[in-house]
């Protein structure tokens, strides 16, 4: 074996090489632009899309209809068909109204009337109302007549207004439209009522005496981003590890793999650059694009987040999630190191073995793991062990999970950084010190008579 | 300049592929490798030029050892193999500049050396066109130029006229015994016999793995008694190789 | 003929005859490292699910600013109920002054120092609004808290709900004697309607007529995929399918052979799916079913693979084939997912009869003629596409792999290097400042480019400027208005107001000393764009921005002073003009001692501003576009650019848009006279300079404060001559007294030139 010492002293001499290996790598990404865009962009931008059509798709499932969810109205006063008309939180929904005599003839004409209606996701809205002696009455009049009673500090009797909501007993989805429905409408329907119905009460001073934080952008942006950040701990972490592996791996297996196949590497390998430098200089190569990648993909949700505007309940990113400049330092960090990590991994493979299809086959497995850690996220509810930050990978997806969920510790992003820098200059040893791995020997020659004769 | 003394191969455990094989290669001499195929030549090629290292036996190239100084070596040869593929999505322009700044060519020295081997074996015009686009022979050229490109002082060529027509590999021949005259040496392994015969000063037959007989064309037929060195090459394979 | 079936079946399994693959350590090591992840995974949600999880540290106090008396009232009273709903006994309330009730910045500062989760700022008149009966104008409370966890939202949320509009708003009104309505106007509760399944059948039920068909056809459609498009394509593309068919092998038993093997492939998920199912299906018979119609599929989109694969020459370009065909079955699949009741022809066709009958035959609810004739369809389908596989077997161009695609790129870069030679521009159309150009893009795309690189640049750093500028801003008690203004704005529907209002706040900029700085570091570094571009970009000497090496040395600096003699004289004479037809009185000397330092930093900003205009205008746009359409057009397009990046500033008018291409003009054919722009950028600078801070006039459209004089229009000013809230630019006086400049400089350089001839 060659001396190691003349290596350490050529280490400066080395950089030079490492730069002009990752000039002529990146030359060769960026050349064929097009192709990186297919690997690096589209899955970043599929999933972006992904994300923002999933919630139409189950609306779509639910409704049968991509526009305004459909709401049929049993007896509405007329406050609230003027309301549904004037409130810009109503126009998301497709009012269908219908009086309780119409309602009752579609009933008792088809009995699963009903029924059909809210298997296709229509929620049913119905208005009643009694009087103070609990007969059935105008919904508009009782409600005036009710702030009346108030103002003058009356009893109200046996007086009851009901909106009731209805949905499918069978079907969750629509539970969850149905109260997300009452969750839009409720409030400012009630305030509606009293500005047109509660002038009475108004006079005698009731009402709300002041608003709270009804134009406060940063606790708008706040209010979004404390759910949104929840949402976005699930899905995020793990996309953007994924999609990083993803790059990491089909450039490990092009850049290393395949130059390897060709040949190529070996004329590189016999200049009489270090051993060193040359692998450095493809990692740099493959660290900058997939941390490039990480950043877009970060982007990319970022925007996703923010252009879903209708906000629906099965949103996997909700509107509004964002990361303050510390938060996005140490995610920056912990992904450089990661791709490093990954980066090793992925060469160490590569390094140890030859055959084309059992290297990919071998990268490949690493990715479908991150696919399970990904679902696994997705759907868990728990906090993350101190034991989870030792595993290397993993950790950094737990990481950037409790950044996003409000939970970062100091200790655990030192213990990320330590576990996954050990590991990368390990696995950086175990490349250097088999850099037979680069050389592509078919044992024998072109005309190759060895094997058989074995 | 190259000695090769005692070189044993074994991959893995299987049989040896290359049997104690010594030469020398002096400066300013060709010296040819000749084999049929699977007879251990570009293993032995691969030994001389760092990418393998021998089970037993040492290779010397300008007194510097494949073992202990890989990179005082590389420096000082220039190899070419049909294994060794040139990236299709590049330019020649541009393997020529990665490669001058890879063997720490001089900046201001790389245009000029460009121009010079380009010209020399007109590739100029296909300078700026892609690999992939170009015909066997100037891929084949291509590689020669980038192979020679730090001027080395041992050359050593597999099979270098491989898929070559008549005309380009008399331009490659042509190369080779200028590069001879200025006393650079040259190591060359091919199995087409006219180019053995008219290039190499000192031939070494090759039979699974051992050198069988060495010395000039003229000399092997004669030794072996035969109308011409195609003749002399067949009888010395049948007399050494032993089936199975 | 069943031999070389069987070998073509053997063959699309795996290359080497075997599935054996070399596993590395590192591989191992990352499995191992997965599972101790998915263990570590377990144990964390049985630590959640025994609520055994470690508790997160939250702030406890409570900071209020500027409570008014009520609120003190209301604290004491409420005092039980309060520390009930509020994070317990531990809160301490601390109490502030402050009148900027919107900066952030402090009171973070403060939640941070008094460790509170949450600041209620009250506006200073809140008790006077709010106590009185009937309140006319609703005050607001704005509330704010930290942003390291979010669970803090819901505290506030909390909060809002339990006490500021629940308790306090009780208080109030039991202070004031107002009737209380605690009975709520109206009740809505949200009720299910129908029975309940049980969520068993229902799990069953939707588990057999969705899931169990969706993940049948998924399976069947990848693995279909991958051993198709690897059967006949892949081997085109390796280049070893010439071999095959060079054998006496009839094509039709090579579409078979591989047909075979593709659907054996199909059936390893069926077969893993099929297995499993025994246990749940409820009939043999539905059992029966399911296994006919999956075979079925198998069979039928193994074929139509392979039709795919015979079709295409790699195997990127079969998958790019295979997947709209893919898309399209899966939206087939959600289609019958989604329709609840069924269109009743849709159970006889193929792929729909597919999934229904595979969910029937779960659930025992087949109907048999249904199932045969998709069955029989599907087999014919089937069929179909073989022969046709067969038949595109015949056909030359599917079956010889040309080598298409290099041959396609070789002409591409002809092509390309044709094009290439003809865009070298040899000879430009005019040449000025020595530029020349090297390369030609597209029309639409130069001149688009050159427009939008100063808005650009512009755009980009304006805002960027602005940000200290907003962040100073933010402790100061005026800025409460400021941001009530947005609030305005958000309510504003026309374009127009919009626009308006926003440069109300723009101008409400410019008095801002940040603001004024970061705008000329901007400016700066707009400039070292634009010289890094020339230098770096195009590799051209500076001269080519219009900065030559004048010799003798110092005569650059000569050049600015006299463009500064010369702006002074053409904005004096302005300012004359406008004295001259009374439209402008002079108030007298106005500089404050206070606006110094703003004074200076105008000057500083005045200083890099005039010079990127210049360089954007003349120095970069006008060469370049000259070499290619010729001067007149430079000097025309530069103008236009120049007067409509000023149309979005107040008061902007048509002869505003035309005096600014005018005054533009002038400078474009005084810097290609003088072959420089040292002169121009000067005059710029200075013209700026002195209509804003030093006879204080409006500098196109944006008002300037530290100026050294104090102008203001006249009673009788007139929009025509004085330009109203545009400034002079937007006026007829800038007309006369440019006209009358264009006239010398063109006069002047005819003499010179002729002296010199």
């Amino acid at each position: 074996m060659h001396n190691k010492g003349i290596d350490l002293m050529r280490m400066g001499f080395g950089m030079r090489h490492t730069l002009t290996i990752f000039k002529w790598e990146m030359r060769k990404i960026i050349s064929n632009w097009r192709r990186t865009l297919v690997v690096f962009l589209m899955p970043a931008v599929l999933l972006l899309v992904a994300l923002n059509v999933f919630p139409l798709l189950i609306n779509y499932l639910s409704t049968g209809s991509l526009q305004s969810h459909p709401i049929l109205v049993v007896n509405a006063p007329d406050s609230f068909r003027q309301y549904a008309e004037d409130s810009v939180k109503s126009s998301v929904y497709n009012y269908t109204f219908m009086n309780s005599k119409e309602f009752s003839e579609y009933t008792n004409d088809d009995e699963n009337f009903l029924q059909e209606k809210l298997r296709k996701g229509v929620i049913l809205v119905m208005f009643s109302a009694k009087n103070e002696e609990g007969k059935t009455t105008d919904f508009d009049t009782s409600v005036r007549r009710y702030y009346s009673h108030i103002a003058n500090e009356e009893d109200v009797g046996e007086m009851e207004n009901k909106m009731i909501v209805g949905f499918d007993a069978d079907s969750f989805t629509n539970y969850t439209q149905a109260r997300q429905f009452l969750l839009n409408i409720e409030s400012e329907y009630k305030d509606y009522l009293f500005k047109n119905l509660g002038e009475e009460y108004a006079e005698v001073g009731g009402g709300d005496r002041w608003e709270t934080d009804a134009f406060n952008p940063y606790t708008f942006v706040l209010k979004n981003r404390a759910n949104a950040n929840l949402g976005a701990a699930r899905t995020i972490p793990g996309v953007m590890i994924l999609l990083m592996y993803y790059c990491v791996y089909s450039l490990a297996g092009e850049i290393l793999a395949a130059s390897r196949q060709s040949g190529f590497l070996t004329k590189v390998y016999l200049t009489p650059i270090p051993e060193v430098s040359l692998l450095t200089g493809k990692m740099m190569t493959v660290v900058t694009v997939s941390s490039i990648s990480a950043i877009l993909t970060y982007l990319l949700l970022f925007l996703s987040s923010w252009l879903n505007h209708s906000n629906s309940a099965f949103s996997l990113l909700p509107f509004g999630m964002f990361l303050t400049l510390t938060q996005l330092l140490y995610c920056f960090i912990t992904i450089v190191v990661t791709a490093f990590l990954m980066c090793a991994l992925c060469f160490g493979i590569v390094f140890k073995i030859r055959r084309m299809e059992d290297v990919l086959l071998n990268l490949q497995i690493p990715l479908a793991l991150l696919v399970f850690e990904l679902f696994g996220q997705m759907f868990r509810p728990s906090a993350s062990l101190g034991l989870e930050f030792m595993i290397p990978i993993h950790n950094a997806i737990m990481l950037i999970r409790d950044i996003f969920l409000g939970r970062f510790r100091m200790q655990n992003f030192v213990m990320t950084i330590l576990i996954n820098v050990l590991l990368t200059v390990i696995l950086i040893a175990l490349c250097i010190k088999n850099t037979d791995g680069m050389i592509h020997i078919s044992q024998g020659g072109s005309d190759d008579t060895s094997r058989t004769r074995k | 300049m190259i000695q090769v003394e005692h070189v044993s191969k074994r991959y893995n455990k299987s049989a040896l592929v290359v049997k104690d094989v010594s030469f020398h290669v002096g400066e300013g001499q060709i010296f040819g490798l000749l084999g049929p195929n699977g007879a251990g030549k570009t293993t032995l090629m691969q030994m001389i030029s760092t990418l393998l290292t021998p089970t037993e036996g040492s290779v010397k190239i300008c007194g510097h050892d494949t073992k202990q100084s890989p990179r005082q070596i590389r420096e000082r040869i220039g190899f070419l193999t049909t294994e060794i593929k040139l990236d299709p999505l590049s330019t020649p322009n541009q393997l020529f500049d990665f490669f001058g700044e890879l063997y720490d060519i001089p900046k201001e020295q790389i245009p000029v050396k460009k121009k010079e081997s380009f010209e020399r074996f007109g590739i100029t015009p296909f300078a700026d066109k892609r690999i992939m686009e170009l015909s066997t022979g100037m891929k084949q050229k291509i590689s020669i130029v980038i192979s020679l490109i730090h001027d080395p002082q041992v050359i050593i060529f597999d099979e270098p006229t491989n898929g070559l027509d008549i005309l380009t590999s008399r331009q490659v021949m042509d190369y080779l015994l200028e590069l001879k005259a200025l006393g650079r040496s040259v190591l060359l392994s091919t199995h087409i016999f006219s180019v053995a015969e008219q290039l190499c000063d000192e031939i070494a037959i090759l039979v699974d793995g051992t050198i069988v007989e060495q010395g000039s064309a003229e000399e092997l037929t004669a030794k072996t008694e035969s109308k011409n060195f195609e003749e002399a090459f067949f009888k010395l394979y049948t007399k050494y190789h032993k089936e199975g | 003929m069943r031999r070389a079936i069987r070998a073509l079946v053997r063959k699309t399994f795996g290359k080497n005859h075997s599935m054996k693959t070399e596993a590395s350590a590192i591989t191992m090591l990352v499995c191992v490292g997965f599972f101790v992840a998915v263990m570590a995974y377990f144990t964390s949600l049985m630590v959640y699910y025994a609520k055994k999880e470690r508790p997160v540290h939250y702030a406890e106090n409570l900071i209020v600013v500027n409570p008014p008396e009520s609120w003190m009232g209301f604290t004491e009273e409420f005092q039980d109920s309060l520390s009930e709903n509020v994070a317990g006994e531990r809160t301490m309330m601390v109490y502030k002054e402050w009148d900027a009730v919107y900066d952030v910045f402090t009171f973070n500062d403060w939640m941070e120092e008094e460790n509170a989760y949450l600041t209620i700022v009250f506006p200073k008149d809140f008790d006077e609004l709010v106590m009185q009966k009937k309140v006319d104008e609703i005050p607001e409370i704005l509330t704010y808290y930290p942003t390291d966890y979010p669970e803090y939202a819901t505290v506030q949320k909390e909060f809002n709900e339990t006490v500021l509009q629940e308790d306090y708003i009780r208080y109030i009104q039991m202070k004031l004697g107002v009737p209380v309505d605690d009975i709520g106007v109206i009740d809505s509760p949200i009720v299910p309607i129908g029975k309940p399944t049980g969520w068993i059948h229902m799990l069953v039920d939707r588990g057999s007529r969705m899931v169990v068909p969706l993940l049948f056809f998924i399976g069947i459609l990848y693995i279909c995929m991958l051993s198709g498009m690897n059967a006949i394509a892949g081997e085109k593309e390796r280049g070893t399918f010439a071999a095959l068919l060079m054998t006496p092998v009839p094509r039709g038993t090579i579409v078979l052979g591989n047909f075979i093997g593709v659907f054996l492939h199909a059936l390893i998920p069926s077969g893993i799916l099929l297995l499993p199912i025994v246990f749940v299906a409820s009939s043999v018979v539905g059992y029966i079913a399911t296994f006919l119609l999956v075979i079925s599929l198998a069979l039928f989109i193994s074929a139509i693979t392979i039709m795919i694969s015979c079709l295409n020459n790699s195997i990127v370009s079969a998958q790019t084939t295979f997947l709209p065909i893919f898309l399209i079955i899966l939206v087939v699949c959600v289609t019958c997912m989604q329709e609840s009741t069924r269109n009743p022809i849709n159970p006889f066709l193929p792929i729909y009869g597919h999934f229904y009958g595979i969910g029937d035959g779960l659930m025992g609810t087949v109907s048999w003629p249904a199932v045969l004739v998709c069955i029989v369809t599907t087999l014919g389908l089937t069929g179909i596409c073989l022969l046709v596989s067969e038949r595109l077997l015949r056909t030359e161009s599917f079956t010889v792999a040309v080598e298409t695609k290099s041959e396609k790129e070789l002409r591409k870069a002809a092509k390309a290097l044709a094009r290439q030679e003809k865009d070298y521009v040899s000879v430009s159309r005019a040449e000025v400042f020595g530029y020349k150009a090297k390369k030609r893009k597209s029309v639409a795309s130069f001149l688009i480019g050159h427009a939008l690189l100063p808005l650009a640049l512009l755009s980009l750093f304006q805002p960027i400027a602005m940000i200290p500028a907003l962040l100073s801003y933010m402790k100061d008690p005026a800025s409460s208005e400021f941001i009530r203004m947005f609030k305005e704005l958000t309510s504003v529907k026309a374009v127009s107001e919009v626009a308006e209002a926003s440069v109300k706040v723009f101008s409400g900029f410019m008095q801002d000393k940040y603001f004024i700085l970061f705008m000329g570091l901007g400016y700066w570094a707009v400039i070292a764009i634009y010289i890094g571009i020339v230098k770096l970009r195009e590799k051209n000497p500076l001269s080519t921005l219009g900065f030559p090496k004048l010799s003798p040395k110092g005569s650059a600096v000569k050049a600015y002073l006299r463009g500064m003699g010369f702006g002074l004289i053409l904005i004096s004479s302005v300012y004359g003009l406008l004295l001259l037809f009374g439209q402008v009185k002079c108030n007298g000397f106005a500089l404050q001692k206070d606006s110094i330092v703003l004074f200076i930093l105008y000057i500083l900003m005045w200083l890099p501003q005039g010079a990127t205009e210049e360089i954007m205008m003349r120095g970069y746009m006008m060469p370049r576009v000259a070499a290619r359409f010729g001067l007149p057009f430079a000097i025309f397009f530069s103008s236009m650019c120049f007067s409509l990046m000023h149309a979005f500033n107040a008061g902007f008018s048509f002869l505003a848009l035309f005096n600014l291409a005018f005054i533009a003009a002038f400078f474009a054919v005084f810097a290609y006279r003088s072959g420089h722009i040292y002169t121009v950028c000067a005059m710029h600078t200075v013209w700026n300079f002195c209509q804003g801070n030093l006879f204080g006039l409006e500098v196109s459209g944006n008002s300037g404060s530290a100026s050294i004089l104090s102008s203001s229009y006249t009673e009788k000013a007139g929009k025509l001559l004085s330009g109203g809230d545009f400034g002079p630019e937007g006026g007829l006086c800038v007309t006369i007294v440019i006209a009358v400049a264009f006239v010398i400089l063109i006069l002047a350089t005819k003499r010179r030139n002729t002296a010199k001839v």
